[in-house]
């Protein structure tokens, strides 16, 4: 690991001011779980290290004013044991459960998850699901914007220098809205997704579909929302007979994103399974059928 | 670069350590503080053999910088026996026939700690999930859920 | 079966480690520490064949706390090394010839600075033309890796009139089978310390065989053998993979030029891209049988790549030639083997030395075969077993100690009780093997120290490294029921050159039953002084005497007796010391040059997996749900370390066929990391049915066997049979990855 200072602010102001001073030079380290395998590395260069991991009051999980607001530095047990997203955002529920190892949940944050955006990325994926949009600080102001913004139009993200991911928050889900993720990987601990889909379906008073967002993972550098795919399912009723054909919708959807690679046979075959297996959960999330596994 | 000070509770000793900010837990574990039953085998959170217990809770030290720990609390496999008596859990890793190589075992009975503390009598998928983070290529795991079956008494 | 009265073998004895393990007591090599102790790193090529143009190392000589750089030209004795064959660099002087050849080490005071070294260190390449498969190497106008020729070592069996036979076959099925390169993936990656001491270089090693590193150490040093000592530290697994020098000569070379001791500890990426992987081999099979399905002929040619070094490729070819047909009678064999020098990743030894590899091979046959008969594939391998008195394709003659038809039954007999496929996409599949212990047709002793003292307890020294699998346990055991003492009395110490003898390498499954004997006949030298001297006051014929449970007494009359530690009062007195050294070497022959005939091992192990399997057809996934695995280990020394072998290996069988496959492009490893190699976890393993078959036989220390390397074979090909039988459609290449399964699904 190449030489660099290192702080540890306690709190959200100091952060900022540190950030503020050492601008482009400073990496910012959450849980490490990305950052520290690229300094031991030594990919990384950089003059000081924030360790943000001790500001407290960025670590939370409510609801509020109708919204699921989320502290960056939330790790994902901290998700995953969360008796409200267990009951009621089953999708992330199941998103945070899944994520690495024990270890690495226990490590990872939000936070961190949300702005390395690695091809792998397991939480993007079900937060642009859920429409949400992220906050951003600077010593200066605060500013925020939607996921798809924050991942549109750039190498990695939209975030400055000088700014922190301090939040993430989203609609809470209705009654009548439906979530779910799943992951296909290559075996059942420690998975690398190789496709990623995460659904979000509100079904109106007559049992039909009125909104439908659904985003696909580990297939473009960014998850992707699929708007083929959502606007044949709105407006139909929700049942296994609708979803079904969106196995082969997601697979085109595939195959139009990677023509050439060489993965994407594959990929396009497997994606079917999933999307088998996530609407399966929807439907069981509506307490309509049995879900996959 | 400026040295920095950490202060933290290492097996249920406060201890202050003045080192360099570019080391992992790890290091400062193993290098700083003698404690050589955390073990690196892939240096990317990967195989597990390097988990501590910070707070209660298991995580790959090799993924944490050393100045992170401040103000917690870290258990390591040396801070397990209470005076010169092994845990259950030593134990019956040894009598279930839990340890080959050894190489996986501080961090996988750590882990396996990690989940008694939290839940006594854990089922045999709560067993393997806890110990999903923890890679063993000896034993094909069978006999460490013997042991932590064991240990709990089920 | 012989009926044995033991006192201390087939019990469960505490692991001789397992305290210092569990404890975190026990010193790995990356553990140790000296005063004055410097850090060593090794600058590598990146490309996998070519010359070096220039090499400098100034800057890094310049970084203050760099205490020296060394390339070939600082070498004081010779530079090569090799198992077999002395065709590696310690470090490179003519050519590279693999992407992590090593071309200089550094020593400092820091890893740190040991990195910073590293990265200033320039080197310029004249790119040669990179040989990276058979078809490459064998093209006659291509370059060559070592010498006038890539083909590295040339085999052929061949018994029976072949052609004759099959002209006489009602059924002949055919099939080539591929399985690819696979890494180790030890948990311990390679460390060592090394320093000199009154004049001795003492190098402390993770290794599996550390009296052939104090050869090569002393070779590369140009030091005599009794100069340098090697120490096996504890060992954080093996699989065949610490076989092969890893960092003891670099090490002894920078102990050597800078006075200090010096730690290296590898990188997971450095362990994975430079220790030897698994040969990757292509088999193209036919079998022959008669309608009622006995099997007549069998043919196979088959390739592999042993890449830029020999390694133990000469071994895996040559076992893999003899292993091939499986463990069945086959009255008219031919095989034709051909490895071959690449520039890909060095190939060597892995857990079995080829016989993973062909048992994918003979068990896809035989289910091709019971499928073309209609037969029930179990009834098929019974029908055609190996048994006592079984004459082999290399003439060698079977012993009792034929175990096979046991596995089978006993197998079957669980699966009957705990299988359970009632879904559509579940299947069940069957994996024999058989397994010759020790090396093929080679000399390969062992020896063993030992030394009984006055208080009755005893030192017992192997030069056996004990890798985790359990061999001083099993040694201690083995001297315990000899000398008629507990368990507990034995102290082993193992594996360092100054102190033990040697012991040969712990691989091929060889150290229980070598130097398992060697230590049973120091015993039995140790004891012949004791049986004396406890004759003479006892009165009684040496021959009558009994030694049991930490007693001697006579066979005519128990009450005629001694304890222990009165005999031994009674040595005191007559100034007797109890002392044996024992060494065994394996009753083998070489092997026929034309046709293999011979006597490759003296004794073998068998056998049986029975897997049962559920593919999910949306997304190709293969769920390895249950395995019923049973071995004639001829005689158990510890049950629950051969269960412990077993269900390591069949979760080990499980990676092989459905998870592992290392990825190279240009001679470089493109998944070196366990993030992207992947081996199975905790959530993966399937429920594990070890079952333990004895047929002891004479030729083992109280009719023992070995299992290290047995129980990953047969857990292979009964996942692969499995998933064919789950789908109705066959599979010819391993892993069974859902990628490959999806292909099959979906055409």
């Amino acid at each position: 690991m190449k030489a660099f200072n290192f702080y540890s602010p306690r709190t959200l102001t100091e952060a900022l001011d540190l950030l503020d001073k050492c601008k482009s030079r400073a990496t910012v380290i959450a849980g490490g779980t990305d950052v520290v395998i690229e300094l031991t590395e030594r990919q990384r260069d950089t003059d000081c290290v924030i360790n943000i991991n001790k500001i407290d009051e960025l670590r939370y999980c409510k609801v509020e004013d109708g919204k699921v607001k989320i502290g960056a530095l939330t790790t994902f047990t901290d998700l995953e044991n969360n008796s409200y997203i267990r009951e009621n955002v089953k999708g992330l529920h199941s998103c945070a459960a899944h994520v690495g190892s024990p270890q690495i949940r226990n490590l990872g944050t939000i936070g961190g998850n949300v702005v390395n955006c690695s091809v792998a990325g397991d939480s993007p994926t079900t937060f642009m699901a859920l429409d949400a949009t992220v906050v951003l600080q600077s010593k200066t102001g605060k500013r925020e914007m939607k996921l798809t913004d924050f991942y549109a139009n750039c190498k990695k993200t939209q975030i400055a220098d000088n700014e922190l991911m301090t939040e993430i928050y989203f609609d809470a889900p209705a009654k009548e809205v439906a979530t779910a993720t799943m992951k296909l990987g290559k075996r059942k601990a420690l998975v690398i997704v190789v496709v990623g889909l995460a659904v979000l379906i509100e079904k109106d008073d007559a049992g039909n579909i009125s909104r439908a967002q659904v985003v696909i993972g580990g297939v473009s550098p960014k998850p992707a929302r699929l708007p083929k795919v959502e606007e044949y399912l709105v407006g139909k009723p929700v049942s296994k007979c609708t979803f079904a054909p969106c196995a082969d919708l997601l697979s085109d959807a595939v195959r139009e994103m990677i023509p050439t690679r060489a993965s994407m046979p594959y990929k396009k075959e497997g994606v079917k399974g999933v999307s088998d297996k996530t609407f399966g959960q929807i439907l069981a999330d509506f307490g309509l059928q049995e879900g996959g596994r | 670069m400026d040295k920095i000070k950490i202060s933290f509770i290492l097996n249920d000793k406060p201890v202050t350590v003045e080192t360099y900010p570019n080391k992992r837990v790890v290091d400062l574990l193993r290098e700083d503080c003698e404690c050589t039953s955390v073990k690196e085998g892939c240096s990317e959170g990967e195989c597990g053999a390097c988990t501590v217990l910070v707070n209660g809770t298991p995580v790959t030290s090799c993924l944490m910088l050393a100045g992170q720990i401040e103000g917690d609390s870290i258990l390591t496999l040396e801070g397990l026996s209470k005076d010169g008596e092994l845990d259950k859990l030593q134990t019956s890793f040894v009598e279930a026939g839990a340890v080959q190589c050894g190489y996986c075992t501080p961090g996988m009975v750590l882990s396996a700690k990690a989940l008694l503390m939290k839940n006594p009598h854990p089922t045999h998928e709560e067993i393997r999930r806890a110990l999903s983070g923890n890679l063993c290529r000896c034993t094909g795991y069978t006999k460490i859920f013997k042991a932590v079956d064991m240990a709990a008494g089920n | 079966m012989a009926l044995r009265d033991l006192a201390v073998l087939g019990k469960a004895n505490v692991k001789k480690d397992a305290y210092n393990k569990i404890t975190g007591e026990a010193k790995f090599a990356a553990d140790l520490k000296f005063d004055h102790m410097l850090y060593g790193g090794v600058f590598r090529s990146t490309v996998p064949h070519a010359t070096i143009k220039r090499f400098d190392a100034s800057k890094a000589l310049a970084l203050p706390g760099v205490a020296c750089v060394l390339t070939s030209k600082d070498i004081p004795g010779g530079n090569r090394i090799g198992i077999i064959l002395k065709d590696e660099p310690v470090l490179v002087d003519d050519k590279i010839r693999r992407v992590g050849d090593a071309i200089a080490i550094v020593a400092a005071e820091t890893q740190e600075l040991v990195e910073e070294a590293l990265e200033l260190m320039e080197v310029e390449y004249d790119l040669l033309e990179p040989i990276l498969s058979y078809e490459d190497a064998m093209r006659e106008d291509s370059a060559k890796v070592h010498g006038e020729t890539n083909l590295h070592m040339r085999k052929h069996l061949e018994s029976g009139d072949v052609d004759a036979a099959f002209a006489q076959c009602d059924v002949i099925v055919e099939g080539t089978y591929t399985t690819n390169m696979l890494s180790h993936m030890f948990i311990e990656p390679d460390a060592g310390v090394a320093r000199i001491e009154d004049g001795v270089i003492t190098v402390y090693a993770s290794t599996q065989n550390a009296h052939f590193d104090r050869g090569e150490v002393a070779r590369t040093m140009g030091l005599p053998n009794n100069k340098v000592r090697v120490v096996q530290v504890t060992t954080g697994g093996g699989f065949g993979g610490k076989l092969d020098i890893s960092v003891q000569c670099h090490l002894a070379l920078l102990a050597n030029a800078t006075g200090r001791p010096v730690k290296m500890v590898r990188s997971r990426k450095e362990s994975t891209d430079v220790s030897a992987k698994r040969h990757p081999m292509t088999m193209k099979a036919k079998t022959g049988a008669t309608k009622d399905g006995k099997i007549q002929a069998v043919e196979v040619f088959m390739t592999g790549d042993t890449g830029a070094y020999a390694s133990y490729g000469p071994a895996v070819i040559v076992r893999a030639v003899v292993h091939c047909m499986g463990p069945y009678e086959v009255p008219n064999v031919r095989v034709d083997a051909d490895f071959v020098y690449t520039n890909n990743p060095m190939c060597g030894a892995f857990r079995g030395f080829g016989v993973p590899q062909v048992s994918v091979c003979h068990e896809g046959q035989m289910n091709a075969l019971a499928k073309a008969l209609n037969m029930d594939p179990i009834d098929l391998r019974i029908l055609n077993a190996q048994r006592p008195g079984t004459v082999l394709a290399t003439g060698q003659v079977l012993d009792e100690a034929v175990g096979f038809i046991e596995t089978l039954q006993e197998a079957k007999k669980k699966a009957a009780e705990v299988l359970d496929t009632c879904k559509e996409n579940q299947g069940v599949g069957v994996g024999c093997m058989w397994y010759g212990v020790g090396n093929t047709g080679l000399p390969n002793p062992a020896a063993a120290f030992v030394e009984v003292l006055p208080d009755a307890s005893v030192n017992l020294m192997v030069g056996c490294a004990d890798i985790g699998q359990g061999s001083s346990t099993v040694m201690a055991a083995i001297a315990a029921e000899e000398l008629g003492l507990s368990y507990d009395d034995i102290h082993v110490t193992s594996a360092d050159t100054m102190v033990t003898p040697e012991g040969g390498a712990s691989s091929a499954s060889r150290q229980t039953f070598i130097s398992g004997n060697a230590t049973r006949i120091a015993c039995k030298q140790a004891k012949e002084t004791l049986a004396q001297t406890a004759a003479n006051f006892l009165n009684v014929p040496k021959e009558d005497l009994i030694f049991r449970n930490r007693m001697v007494y006579s066979s005519k009359d128990p009450a005629i007796k001694l304890t222990y530690p009165e005999l031994m009062a009674e040595m005191k007195k007559w100034g007797k010391l109890a002392v044996g050294a024992g060494a065994y070497n394996p009753k083998t022959t070489y092997l026929d040059a034309k046709t293999m005939a011979g006597i490759p091992y003296e004794i073998y192990a068998y056998g049986t997996t029975i897997a049962q399997v559920e593919v999910d057809t949306s997304t190709g996934e293969v769920d390895v749900q249950k395995l019923i695995s049973a071995h004639d280990v001829g005689q158990a020394v510890d049950r629950e370390m051969v269960e412990g072998q077993i269900e390591g290996g069949m979760v080990m069988a499980q990676g092989f066929a459905v998870f592992e496959k290392i990825e190279h492009e240009k001679g470089k490893i493109k998944n070196p990391i366990f993030s992207k190699y992947l081996i199975p976890t905790a959530m993966d393993v399937p429920e594990i049915y070890p079952i333990i078959v004895e047929c002891p036989g004479e030729a083992g220390p109280f009719g023992a066997k070995g299992v290290g390397e047995p129980a990953l074979i047969p857990g292979i090909p009964a996942i692969t049979n499995a998933v064919e039988n789950a789908l109705g459609q066959r599979f010819f290449e391993l892993p069974l990855m859902p990628t490959e399964v999806m292909k099959k699904i979906r055409g």
